[in-house]
């Protein structure tokens, strides 16, 4: 007598169809994954820009408001800024009697580096508002006086910048340059801590006065020369954007 | 006769696959157009609202889900004798590569103008839903529904050489 078949192991239409809906699931999750995490670097670059750009507006309104001299202090290794009214001989420095006035942590994920070049994180360049008095170790702060205007720091690296030679679509009004010799004022942040001179990354620069005691806070990104940078300059534009992922 | 039935299965489970990876196809791409729209709006200055982020994943995971129970619906539901879809196979299979093509168009348009671009991105978010709403999402449902209900009714095919 024939052994009776034992039938085939099947999956039933209900779990065909729970894998079929989790496979589409997995499939929608995977695509979106990649999009989502390059949007999330972003908005953490542009969140951070943004915030230092309100930090600064609050230093300059608080000068006014006060009608004192405001130093706003970056601290790149704790990522710290810290505000506080400076009172005579005006040192640039918190003194025990001068009161905290603002205080503000940097998030994480941004880093202080200038762009282009090799300079490293938290470097010489990061935070260009260098050298108050003749003195060159103060370093890392923003001065408004009790006017609002920017009390100019005088380090080599903190000249104002200058006005791009051509305005074209990728360069457009609004534009700066930061050469000779990349030396102008900002506080630049970046989205990555590694890569060389070409390294593909984003950088930010915050700036305030730019082109004459208006006391407008600019928030500007590098354009590389591979995005349509004027040859032989370091541009750094307004909005639209281009971005490297 | 237990030929022909064996061969019946086989061809259903073949059209439930095909019909599967290409309910992935436009699931896939829906998510493209939108995720393109939001990266778009990366190149201003202003913030991306969190209302924003959560239409446009919002609108896919509701998509995928519209598609899921489509297709669930185009398999559960009786077939009628004068079936408006009258060949579910091939109708899936444009209406899914309609829906897939309008998907990665929209993607192509947002990426090239940049979202905002020329009308500022409220006006910009409002049109595209528009388009992706009324165009892309029906073509991926009727898609859907044609390809659960090609699940049930085979496709024609080349007949098994009888012995």
């Amino acid at each position: 007598m024939a052994r009776a078949r034992k039938p085939a192991a099947r999956l039933s239409r209900r779990a065909v169809e729970a894998m079929v809906a989790v496979v589409v699931a997995s499939l929608v999750c995977l695509l979106a994954g990649p999009y989502l995490y390059r949007l999330y670097q972003r908005e953490r670059l542009r969140q951070g820009a943004q915030e230092i750009s309100t930090m600064l507006l609050a230093a300059r309104l608080t000068s006014l408001k006060l009608n004192r001299q405001i130093v706003l202090w970056f601290d790149p290794v704790n990522r710290v800024v810290t505000g506080w009214a400076d009172d005579p001989p005006y040192n640039f420095i918190q003194d025990p009697d001068e009161n905290t006035l603002l205080r503000f942590k940097i998030r994480s994920g941004i880093h202080f580096r200038y762009a282009p070049g090799g300079d490293r994180v938290n470097g010489p360049d990061a935070i260009s508002f260098d050298g108050y008095e003749g003195n060159p170790d103060l370093v890392d702060r923003v001065v408004f006086r009790p006017d609002g205007t920017l009390f100019a720091p005088q380090s080599p690296n903190s000249k104002p910048p200058r006005r791009p030679r051509a305005v074209t679509a990728a360069v457009p009004f609004g534009s700066i340059d930061c050469n000779p010799d990349d030396s102008c004022r900002g506080i630049y942040i970046s989205d990555r801590p590694d890569g060389g001179y070409e390294a593909n990354r984003n950088t930010f620069r915050i700036s305030v006065n730019d082109f004459g005691p208006t006391g407008r806070v600019t928030i500007l990104k590098w354009l590389p020369a591979s995005e349509g940078a004027n040859p032989r300059e370091t541009n750094y534009v307004p909005p639209p954007w281009k971005w490297v992922d | 006769m237990e030929t022909h039935s064996r061969e019946i299965v086989q061809r259903r489970q073949y059209d439930r696959r095909t019909g599967a990876a290409f309910l992935c196809l436009i699931a896939g791409t829906n998510v493209i157009p939108w995720m393109e729209l939001l990266l778009g709006e990366t190149s201003t200055s202003e913030l991306l609202a969190p209302s924003e982020v959560r239409i446009a994943v919002g609108t896919c995971v509701l998509a995928s889900l519209l598609l899921i129970g489509t297709w669930l619906s185009g398999r559960y539901s009786a077939i009628p004798e004068k079936p408006w879809i009258r060949r579910p196979r091939r109708a899936g299979l444009q209406f899914s590569i309609a829906a897939a093509a309008g998907n990665l168009l929209l993607g192509g348009i947002v990426r090239f103008l940049g979202s905002g671009a020329l009308y500022g991105f409220p006006a910009a978010l409002a049109l595209f839903a528009a388009a992706w709403y009324l165009i892309v999402l029906p073509l991926g449902v009727l898609a859907a529904f044609s390809l659960g209900r090609a699940g049930r009714a085979p496709g024609r095919r080349k007949e098994p050489d009888s012995l």
